[in-house]
């Protein structure tokens, strides 16, 4: 080949290559053929082969009932979620219909990325009052009037015990903060490696939601009804004091999710403080039908939850919205909010009454090895109290202070730290205050 | 980004010069393509990252921008924490660097001879290197956990040196010395495998010479394979230094007690998506370390020309 020819050549590749670039397509555009076929994405964080392929039967039977329109899954690993929403916003490529659980909800409200009037038609079309009340609220906008998704599915955390420990010891199932203390205090033998409860304790968020039952138990809030810090209350005090004396009877260091479980499920601790995603482990190797549930109380019971929901992105032409709620409306019937609880037996819960009684839910077999304990768990939904929901009023702000980690230092430095209550609130406090919008 | 070149201008010139410039020409051709892609990859990147460093961004493309000037900078060079935690991760590099250099350096000596199993245990050697970093964590924190620990199921049930389990990874001198051994741990394959590479180009007749003239092991050191492996030391050196200066993974997942930059970086700028921020401490990190390795280099360079 001659150097004239290479270098035409070369210069015509590299000219194409880039044309190329420039001519991506948008999937999310109608369809150029006029029938008005529409594609939009569905963002989930079920990455896992099994569940997409009961997500993929999902979509193709909505497929198949509203012809024209395509959904496209987009799964995304749960550490990478957060980080692809954020990229994807700003390169103004978010999916239509995306997973979100309700902090993640509250961030992308804050920045505006939600359609919130869309997400709360579809709630009040489907009916505020088929969901459970403590579930809908943990969605419900800063104003209290709309709603930042349609729940799905939910968890809610609360005290595992196990009963044949307890009536070794001849004790009652506790019922309030002294009894849960003596409890702990009786059940603990650190000489054989045996602990009262397995406490979180590590400087992360699983202290945050630990933490908050006894505060909120207590009927202390981060926040004010105005939505002002109010960490440094004679509540919260009691809350954290509470809190530390009980962390005496739980494995020494910094306990995360893995030490919970693990000293829970190899009986070193009698009691844990953990999620519903406690039960498929003792489905698989413990006896169900020793398991009890019970939830702090105080002044008030308060349970810890989440939700799972669906919400639609903001700025969306009408067609693909029209599309996204269409798809939101579809996965909320209850066959199939059923199927995508059913995706994790135990762990994931019903949210809806529909769901609960369902004969496909009530004869799964997991949800049939806890008998009764799963009736207890789907009602403790209407107990679930969190930071930063106050008197209906959900601030969006609370995501930063939880994102700020203080609640979850705070809780490191008096259990696993030698910190005092006293220091340990004012570090916190001035970490949020750096936080709180102006 | 230059705009590729117009293919019928070209055309007409290229008779006139051909001669002279036609080589350099085709070699901008066959260059073009991978200078756009650097452009695309690197230098946009780059320049992106310096401009919204003087902004507020947020997250939706569609609310405005909100000048900031030199507020993100001024913010990160007025807090004590950012130069505790500079502090915290330039010992951290230094003592990495340096052990996992000279770790790599004995055991590729060590391997540098044949042997039985020399492929297999050359492999298991390399292990510790390929394997992801969050299976390692786990294992180092189950190796540690104060309850059921293989190491204090040791140090206080077998031999009882301690009396009781000593919260590894909750206090910070401690979870400083283990992230540090962990890291020259995991990454003293790497400069095994260089240098194992180019002690076996090494000619023995070398050191056969030397121990004729009486060079004693410390001598032949000294004399001949460090010169030999200069090169190759140079750049594990400045290639691990930039890597182990912008850790975050291992530290973060193994304890939070342990502030490396990285970590600083994501506590005050990710989990409050505060772009802006992050761009200005990456752009402020940016200076630093290419101060120091520009300098060391030269310092190098001088030393090897006199």
């Amino acid at each position: 080949m001659s150097k004239k020819k290479a270098f035409l050549l070369m210069s015509s590749l590299t000219l194409g290559v880039l044309a190329a670039c420039g001519n991506n397509t948008d999937n999310t555009e109608e369809g150029g053929d006029g029938s008005g076929d529409i594609t939009i994405q569905f963002m989930t964080s079920s990455v896992e082969q099994e569940r997409l392929t009961v997500i993929e039967g999902m979509i193709d039977r909505f497929e198949e009932e509203n012809e024209g329109i395509t959904v496209e899954t987009v799964p995304v690993e749960e550490g990478q979620y957060n980080t692809n929403v954020v990229t994807l916003a700003q390169a103004g490529e978010l999916p239509a219909v995306i997973e979100v659980g309700q902090d993640f909800a509250k961030t992308m409200a804050n920045e505006q990325l939600i359609d919130v009037e869309a997400t709360t038609q579809l709630v009040e079309d489907i009916g505020p009052q088929s969901y459970y009340e403590g579930a809908l609220n943990l969605l419900s906008s800063e104003d209290g009037e709309g709603y930042l998704g349609v729940p799905l599915s939910g968890w809610v955390q609360g005290i595992w015990y196990s009963q044949s420990k307890l009536e070794e010891a001849g004790i009652e199932e506790p019922a309030n903060w002294e009894e849960l203390l003596s409890a702990a205090e009786q059940l603990t033998d650190t000489s054989n490696n045996q602990y009262g409860i397995a406490l979180p304790t590590v400087e992360g968020p699983f202290s945050e939601q630990g933490f908050s039952q006894f505060a909120l138990s207590n009927n202390a809030n981060i926040l004010d009804n105005e939505g002002n810090l109010n960490l440094d209350t004679p509540e919260m005090r009691e809350a954290l004091e509470m809190y530390q004396q009980l962390a005496e009877y739980t494995m020494p260091g910094s306990n995360d999710t893995t030490q919970v479980n693990d000293a829970f499920s190899n009986g070193s601790a009698a009691m844990a403080l953990y999620s519903t995603y406690i039960l498929p482990g003792i489905f698989e190797n413990g006896d169900p039908s020793d398991i009890g549930f019970i939830i702090p109380t105080e002044e008030s019971e308060a349970v810890y939850g989440s939700v799972t929901a669906l919400t639609i992105s903001g700025g969306l032409e009408q067609a693909e919205k029209d599309a996204a709620e269409a798809f939101i409306a579809f996965m909320s019937e209850p066959e199939n909010m059923t199927e995508w609880v059913l995706m994790s037996p135990g762990g994931a819960q019903p949210v809806s009454d529909e769901v609960t009684n369902s004969e496909e839910y009530q004869s799964n077999e997991v949800v049939q090895a806890f008998g009764e304990l799963s009736t207890e768990i789907a009602g403790s939904f209407d107990a679930i109290q969190v930071f930063g929901l106050v008197e209906g009023q959900n601030f969006t702000h609370m995501g930063a202070i939880t994102g700020s980690n203080a609640i979850g230092t705070l809780i490191n430095q008096i259990t696993v730290g030698d910190t005092s209550v006293d220091d340990a609130i004012n570090r916190a406090q001035s970490t949020i205050e750096d936080v709180m919008p102006e | 980004m230059k705009p590729p070149q117009n293919p019928t201008e070209t055309r007409g010139k290229n008779k006139k010069i051909k001669r002279r410039t036609g080589d350099s020409k085709i070699a901008l051709a066959f260059l073009l393509p991978t200078i756009i892609l650097l452009a695309g990859l690197v230098l946009y990147p780059m320049i992106e990252n310096i401009r919204i460093s003087f902004f507020d961004v947020p997250l939706n493309p569609n609310l405005d921008e909100i000048f900031l000037g030199l507020k993100n900078y001024q913010t990160v060079l007025t807090d004590p924490d950012f130069y505790r935690s500079l502090g915290v991760t330039v010992l951290y590099t230094a003592l990495t660097v340096v052990g996992s250099t000279v770790l790599g350096l004995g055991v590729a000596m060590l391997f540098n001879r044949e042997f039985r199993f020399r492929k297999l245990s050359r492999s298991i050697i390399i292990l510790s290197y390929v394997t992801p970093s969050i299976s390692l964590v786990f294992a180092w924190q189950y190796m540690f956990n104060n309850t059921y620990g293989i190491i204090n199921h040791w140090l206080v049930d077998v031999t009882g040196i301690l009396d009781k389990a000593p919260l590894w990874f909750d206090n910070p001198a401690s979870s400083f010395v283990l992230v540090t051994i962990f890291a020259i741990w995991r990454y003293f394959p790497y400069a095994f495998i260089s240098f194992l590479a180019i002690l076996q180009t090494m000619d023995e007749t070398l050191y056969e010479a030397a121990e004729i003239d009486g060079a004693n092991a410390w001598q032949k050191f000294v004399n001949i394979t460090l010169p030999a492996i200069r090169p190759v030391l140079i750049t594990i050196v400045t290639l691990r230094t930039i890597w182990t200066f912008y850790m975050f993974n291992d530290v973060y997942l193994l304890t939070k007690q342990v502030d490396v930059i990285g970590v600083y970086l994501y506590e005050q700028a990710f989990s409050q998506n505060d772009m802006g921020q992050a761009a200005s401490i990456s752009v402020i990190l940016f200076v630093i370390l290419f101060t120091v390795i520009y300098f060391s280099r030269r310092k190098v360079d001088v030393a090897n020309e006199t």
